[in-house]
């Protein structure tokens, strides 16, 4: 695969960065491209090298199992750090992710900009953004050089590029809460989520073009923080974004900076519930079709596993952008039909436990016990498929973002 | 703990860069100071800050529940990630360590610009394989490439073992000029504030991360070697990890956990046809030195550095071995030393099953004998080996006083302080 050098073009009140990515053997419905934009306004703040687009592309041609050349001058330290990356994801996922050869046109040190002075969290509105937000305002840290200047809110990574409606209404919300904390948003696009697109697990995935946004705001940004979404330092789950990665996207003058993984979700949910700023606007919802802006859904994985974490803490009533709380029927639901992670129920059983709230330790239970069924389920249907039948079915059973027409050579 | 603001000395030989360290908590053989002993042609590059203190000393602290307050300069960088660093740790290791307050006086980036690339160096299979990794070579990119490795005395060499020390630091001087690396000396007692209380074999990548601060004027990336891969670090916990490490750079010195991608078996492969490795590979801890016979051959870490080196028929190329295995029924002096508890006899089943089956039921035969010796040995009453002590049995020499020291440099301190 060859990653060629990213070109700029400007639409209207936007500036659009893109990259070729070119596969030697095509996949089907792929995108040609890999493309960012941008406001006009930081026309001066982008970066027009190739390190933007390397970390995906780094992952595509891993998947695809082709040697990857770069073309273009990369920074020497963002390079050393892809073959740590690309080890690590193979280490992960041997037969997602293969061992590839990656070769360099040539290297070049990013220089420091005089006006890089500015610090960036990616902000999504859930539990983990709004935690590390709070924690680098300043009344909460003590550094000056680490506290926030401003936030990256991405459309096109959780809320899809084709859910126009929900990211506006939601951009617009949470514009206003940074300018009240005196900070900014930066609102940008991209069409990251296309590549992965029922291939690669997003959560796989969602590292490289977030860190990627952040590079190409690079002249202008000198630090980044990848709010965390592990569960501890004690299960190091293979995520796109972890403590053990995402410093190895730093540049020479460009710190990414994973930040959170020593609290759990229960622990960021107390601080960001006491925290007003929060209030009817935590956005938790992953079901793109039900959520309306920052209202959830209230009937996915995530807004359940929420929902019970702000009941145990009685802040429910200052959420009133979730549907109240859980019914019988809904952990039902929580282990049948939706993505329920088993791990943080069992944190959120032994919180419910610790506060003697015994009902529900019994309706978590049971909603682990039907995720069991059903993945074993699931897991006995699909080893009998190969991975582009399942992709294709996937299409079928799925509306999919990606509408790129299908090339196979 | 008051981590008081560094000060030097320095006499015709060499510079000494010191700390008053001031405890909470009292204890017998925590040091009154602690210090870095560099020779003065290096004196130059010596960090003023108290990044090199506080990272040694916060394990102890957290270790003993003193909170810090520190009286040097500290990175910005360094004082952001250590609170990371210490949720880190408190997560892995809850029975050793617990976060502690650290309050700084003084919050400032060293305004240096170091160019050096280094590597924390012992001659083990560990740091040859980080300097293998960054020869050009191997490592495309130059500015990754080794210019310097750190030798140090007071880390794996105990002080009273200084004529050990100039020796092999002499060997490996000479042996990595020729790849333009430049062998740097450092004595320091920094491994005293931890052994005494602390199992410092699990707890050593602060005590690297120091010495390589205290170069803060030479070093812009530092590499300290993995000596667990990745699953192993997982499974166990230490304090030198892909995770940890990073989480001690500054703002001009980036550390860089080397090698944690590869189990030592892979590493040994790597490097089993490398010359440098043939004449001077060091593994053994134990302080016994002759020019060639660098490893007892005997102990633990010895036979489990030659089964793989003898399955892969390479072993007669390492000249460093005292008495190295000729045969596979030599095998059994694993046995001797065996500890399941260390976890790297699982990746040797594969790699002997791949590249010398033969050798397998000799192994299979000193694990089980190995098993039966290391429980016998946990079974025996705490007050049985504490008896055993006065014969010389289960007496750890880290813990002794002035292992990891030099009394007559603290006089020195004492008297500068006296002089006004």
């Amino acid at each position: 695969m060859i990653l060629h050098t990213p070109k700029v073009t400007h639409e209207g009140e936007r500036i659009c960065i893109a990259a070729r990515f070119e596969l030697r053997n095509k996949l089907a419905y792929l995108p040609d491209h890999l493309w960012y934009r941008v406001p006009e306004v930081y026309e001066k703040c982008i970066s027009v090298r190739v390190d933007t687009f390397a970390p995906t592309a780094l992952l595509m041609a891993m998947y695809s199992g082709e040697p990857l050349s770069i073309r273009g001058p990369i920074s020497p330290k963002l390079a050393y750090g892809l073959l740590e990356y690309r080890n690590i994801f193979h280490s992960w996922s041997p037969k997602l992710f293969h061992m590839i050869d990656v070769n360099f046109d040539s290297f070049e040190p990013v220089a420091s900009y005089d006006g890089q002075t500015a610090v960036a969290t990616a902000f999504s509105g859930g539990v983990d953004s709004f935690y590390t937000l709070w924690s680098h305002l300043v009344q909460n840290q003590e550094i000056p050089d680490a506290r926030v200047t401003h936030g990256l809110f991405i459309h096109g990574l959780d809320l899809r590029l084709n859910d126009e409606i929900n990211y506006l209404k939601a951009a617009e919300i949470y514009t206003d809460l940074f300018q009240h904390l005196d900070l900014e948003l930066i609102r940008m696009s991209t069409n990251a989520y296309h590549f992965s697109e029922f291939r690669i697990p997003w959560t796989l995935f969602d590292g490289p073009p977030l860190i990627g946004a952040a590079l190409l705001l690079s002249p202008f940004l000198r630090r980044f923080y990848t709010p965390s979404g592990m569960p501890s330092y004690n299960d190091l789950i293979p995520q796109a974004t972890s403590p053990l990665i995402d410093h190895l996207l730093s540049t020479e003058n460009f710190d990414v900076i994973h930040h959170g993984a020593s609290a759990n979700r229960i622990q960021k949910i107390k601080v960001v519930s006491n925290w007003p700023m929060s209030h009817h606007r935590l956005r938790v919802c992953s079901d793109k079709l039900r959520m309306d802006g920052v209202k959830n859904c209230s009937a996915c994985h995530k807004c359940y596993r929420t929902i019970a974490v702000l009941s145990l803490l009685k802040a429910l009533p200052n959420h009133r952008n979730f549907n109240g709380d859980l019914r019988v029927s809904s952990y039902v639901r929580w282990g049948l039909f939706t993505l329920l992670d088993p791990d943080q129920v069992r944190h959120i059983r032994n919180e419910a436990w610790s506060s003697n709230q015994f009902g529900m330790v019994v309706l978590l239970q049971i909603a682990i016990l039907l995720r069991e069924v059903k993945r074993t389920t699931i897991h006995i249907i699909k080893s009998l498929m190969s991975r582009e039948l399942v992709y294709r079915i996937k299409r079928k059973i799925y509306s999919p973002e990606n509408t790129e027409t299908e090339e196979m050579q | 703990m008051i981590i008081h603001e560094p000060e030097i000395i320095t006499d015709s030989e060499a510079s000494i860069i010191w700390s008053k360290i001031e405890y909470q908590s009292h204890h017998e053989y925590f040091p009154e100071y602690l210090w870095y002993r560099i020779p003065t042609k290096y004196e130059q590059y010596i960090s003023p800050q108290s990044d090199a203190f506080l990272v040694p000393s916060l394990l102890v602290g957290m270790h003993i529940g003193d909170n810090i307050e520190v009286r040097g300069a500290v990175s910005p960088r360094l004082a952001y990630q250590i609170n990371e660093y210490q949720h880190l740790l408190s997560t892995r290791m809850p029975d050793t360590v617990r976060p502690v307050d650290i309050k700084y006086l003084q919050v400032k980036t060293n305004k240096v610009n170091p160019q050096g690339v280094g590597v924390v160096f012992s001659g083990g299979v560990d740091s040859l394989f980080s300097v293998w990794k960054h020869l050009p070579e191997n490592q495309v990119l130059p500015e990754y490439q080794i210019t310097h490795a750190l030798f140090v005395h007071g880390f794996d060499i105990m002080m009273k073992d200084q004529e050990r020390y100039e020796k092999l630091f002499n060997r490996y001087k000479r042996a990595l000029e020729r790849y333009q690396i430049e062998l740097i000396p450092l004595e320091t007692n920094i491994a005293s504030i931890m052994a005494p209380t602390m199992y410092y074999v699990n707890l050593y990548g602060p005590i690297l991360a120091g010495c390589s601060l205290v170069y803060g004027g030479l070093f812009k990336r530092m590499y300290i070697s993995s000596s667990r891969d990745l699953m192993m670090a997982q499974v166990q916990a230490y304090s030198s990890t892909p995770l940890s490490d990073s989480l001690l750079s500054t703002d001009t010195l980036d550390f860089i956990h080397a090698g944690g991608m590869y189990q030592r078996i892979e590493k040994l492969k790597e490097i089993s046809n490398w010359d440098l490795a043939h004449k001077h590979l060091r593994i053994c801890p134990y302080p016994r030195y002759s020019e060639y016979g660098l490893n007892c051959s005997r102990c633990e870490k010895c036979v489990r550095t030659m089964l793989p080196l003898y399955a892969l028929g390479v072993l007669d190329k390492f000249k460093t071995f005292a008495k190295p295995l000729t045969k596979n029924r030599e095998s059994i002096w694993m046995a001797r030393k065996f500890n399941p508890s260390r976890e790297y006899h699982r990746e040797l089943f594969p790699f002997v099953k791949e590249h010398k089956p033969s050798l397998l039921p000799w192994i299979n035969l000193a694990m089980f004998l190995g098993y039966l010796r290391y429980w016998f040995l946990r079974l025996i009453p705490g007050l049985s080996k504490k008896w055993l002590n006065r014969f010389g049995f289960f007496v750890d020499p880290l813990k002794q006083k002035f292992a990891m020291d030099r009394e007559d440099i603290h006089q020195l301190i004492s008297d500068s302080q006296e002089c006004p």
